[in-house]
């Protein structure tokens, strides 16, 4: 058993290396969130009455981190993607490390990966733009947002076990993109039109940052942005586990 | 009707390979029997084969003879359709679980963004009783490279990280799947010293390829598959024995004369810038023939090399081929007798002595098994296909 959890321990830290040195995940994962916060809210934001521009800096502080988080998650599964292309796979399942866990191990390193972007955009937020929350909240923020990641974490390894890198690559990056604007990380729902607004709550990555607005706001998560999230966990965690099934299969 | 010209062949090829006597410990590896298509596609068929514990086994073929395939199947990869295949007495799964099995896959590319030595120790370690890594990276011959980036080394070198991973665990067994495609003459050369350091360790070791002098230079056995079945099991020189002994090449005047093939001792013939290759059982009798034809300009006599073997073993015959096409138009015609050829073939056995050991057995069985199927229909229009067939059976019997 000892054995088993070692193996396992050092199959989530080798995957979390390879990670952190992957310039896709430094880009969409650390990068931009940082950049996009910064120039959002530091540029052009002179007009504004100073009460709303210090609500704007939390609010985008938090869309970013959660469009930071996203990237992370979506991008574990770029990299199963590109694993499964070059053989590391079908070569992982010639050793002893048993396929369930080395999925396992995935996705619990693809929810540590979760983390830096998370922490990244949360400290440009306090320290550029000082940003000032109650002591409890930081870690609320962040245990929360980090769970509420799981899904798009499952979303892209569903995408990767089944689907060519390239594919798979267009897809996350795409559907990074689509879910971060429709769920208003990068400009507030409240811009867009009432029947877009309608739809724009239901979608996982507006629940997603709701977990941490409400949090910012002092506030515990609303009931409906709880079920909403574990529907999609569900829903996304299905299609992982169906993905991975089907390339077990043809691998 | 489809089932004459399948089942004939799949009885006699096994065989050949004689089923090895189970010992009280479970062979490292054994096939029983099995059977994997891909859609239409019959990689293996009906594959016996056992490799006992300490053997270094090549698994020789052409491309697409189904040597990846038997891998996958005995790493559990992949699950055979029919039969069963076992390692160490356990299902592959359990034997790899178990840390027993390493291995080195065809076209496995550099694990990106990884260096070796991260990549070495993490596959060690989730071994039992591994080497120490830094003899698994001395084997394969990366010493120095342990802080290179897999994915910045040359195809060669991840070539070699490769076999370090499939040796880092220590395992019983090394399955390696055309191990040295990348790599150049000299590479080759180290990469094989290190494969016998490791197997001199009394450890089993399986490889496939398709070179021929590999087989020969580094395995105790070579197990020769074609479309999807073993065609012969043995040493390097037991193949070569099998083949048929002597090989008698001539130069020609001319066009070459027809029917080499009906020369006294000739098994097999092939004509290749100028010479004539006749593969032969009784190199005297041939060459007596050629100067009752005139033909002794550059004569030689040599013994049959691997590679002579390995391309009798392997070709498709054209009398496989017509055979096949007379069983069909026969069988057709016969669509009223319920008799199977196999049968009919036993009825007239009695009737007409036959060639039944020449050379060439599936497909001389095949023509054995179309001609009495022919005969059955004599007085129908049996046509062309039918007497094609009885015309190679003679020849069978006057070469036998």
């Amino acid at each position: 058993m000892t054995g088993a959890t070692g193996t396992m321990r050092r199959y989530v830290w080798l995957e979390v290396r390879r990670t952190l040195r992957d310039p896709g995940f430094v880009i969409f994962g650390a990068g931009m969130p940082v950049l996009m916060y910064l120039l959002f809210t530091r540029i052009g934001q002179g007009g504004q009455p100073p009460g709303d521009l210090a609500a704007w800096r939390v609010q985008s502080m938090i869309g970013m981190a959660a469009y930071g988080a996203l990237g992370a998650a979506v991008g574990t599964g770029t990299g199963i993607a590109e694993d499964k292309q070059m053989g590391w796979l079908r070569q992982l399942r010639t050793t002893p490390v048993r396929p369930g866990r080395v999925v396992l191990g995935r996705a619990v390193a693809g929810s540590v990966t979760v983390l830096p972007s998370l922490l990244l955009v949360l400290a440009a937020g306090a320290v550029v733009n000082g940003v000032r929350l109650d002591a409890w909240q930081w870690p609320a923020l962040v245990g929360l947002m980090w769970l509420g990641a799981l899904p798009f974490t499952l979303f892209g390894m569903g995408n990767g076990y089944r689907l060519s890198a390239q594919t798979t690559g267009v897809l996350n990056v795409g559907a990074l993109v689509g879910l971060a604007v429709i769920g208003g990380l990068w400009f507030p729902v409240d811009l867009f039109p009432g029947w877009l607004r309608s739809i724009a709550e239901f979608t996982p990555a507006n629940r997603f940052a709701a977990l941490g607005w409400s949090t910012a706001a002092g506030s515990a998560p609303a009931a409906a942005t709880v079920v909403v999230l574990l529907g999609w966990l569900a829903v996304c965690g299905a299609y992982a586990v169906l993905s991975y099934r089907r390339s077990a299969r043809t691998a | 009707m489809r089932l004459t010209p399948r089942t004939a062949p799949a009885d006699t090829a096994p065989a050949g390979a004689s089923p090895a006597a189970r010992t009280a410990q479970a062979p490292a590896v054994s096939f029983e029997r099995v059977g994997k298509s891909f859609g239409t596609v019959r990689a293996l068929d009906g594959v016996d084969l056992t490799v006992r514990r300490g053997e270094t086994v090549a698994l020789l073929g052409r491309n697409g003879a189904g040597k990846s395939t038997a891998v996958g199947l005995l790493l559990g990869l992949d699950t055979p359709d029919e039969g069963a295949v076992r390692l160490f007495g356990a299902a592959p799964g359990t034997a790899v679980t178990a840390g027993r099995v390493g291995a080195m896959l065809q076209d496995g590319r550099a694990v990106r963004r990884v260096t070796v030595g991260e990549l070495v120790s993490f596959v060690a370690a989730a071994y039992p009783d591994p080497l120490p890594v830094a003899e698994a990276i001395e084997l394969a011959g990366l010493t120095g490279l342990e802080g290179r980036r897999v994915d910045k080394l040359s195809g060669g070198q991840v070539q070699r990280v490769s076999f370090a991973l499939a040796i880092a665990g220590g395992p019983e067994l090394i399955v390696l799947d055309e191990p040295t495609s990348a790599l150049d003459v000299e590479a080759r050369r180290a990469f094989w010293a290190s494969m016998r350091t490791y197997a001199a360790r009394g450890n089993t070791v399986l490889f496939s390829t398709h070179h021929l002098e590999e087989a020969d230079a580094f395995a105790d056995r070579i197990v020769v598959l074609h479309r999807g079945r073993i065609v012969a099991d043995g040493s390097g020189r037991e193949l070569k024995e099998a083949a048929g002994g002597r090989l008698v090449s001539v130069e020609l005047a001319g066009p070459a004369p027809r029917d080499l093939e009906r020369l006294p001792g000739v098994v097999d013939f092939e004509l290749d810038s100028g010479r004539a290759r006749l593969r032969t059982t009784d190199a005297d009798a041939t060459v007596v023939a050629l100067a009752g034809l005139g033909m002794v300009r550059g004569i030689e006599v040599t013994g049959a090399t691997l590679e002579d073997a390995f391309l009798a073993l392997t070709r498709d015959p054209g009398a496989a081929t017509g055979a096949t096409t007379a069983t069909a138009t026969a069988t057709r015609n016969t669509s009223t007798s319920t008799s199977t050829s196999t049968s009919t073939s036993t009825s007239t056995e009695t009737h007409r002595a036959r060639g039944v050991s020449a050379p060439g057995h599936a497909s001389a069985d095949t023509a054995t098994g179309t001609d009495s199927a022919a005969d059955t229909s004599a007085d129908d229009s049996a046509g062309t296909g039918a007497g094609t067939a009885t015309g190679r059976a003679g020849r069978v019997e006057e070469i036998a």
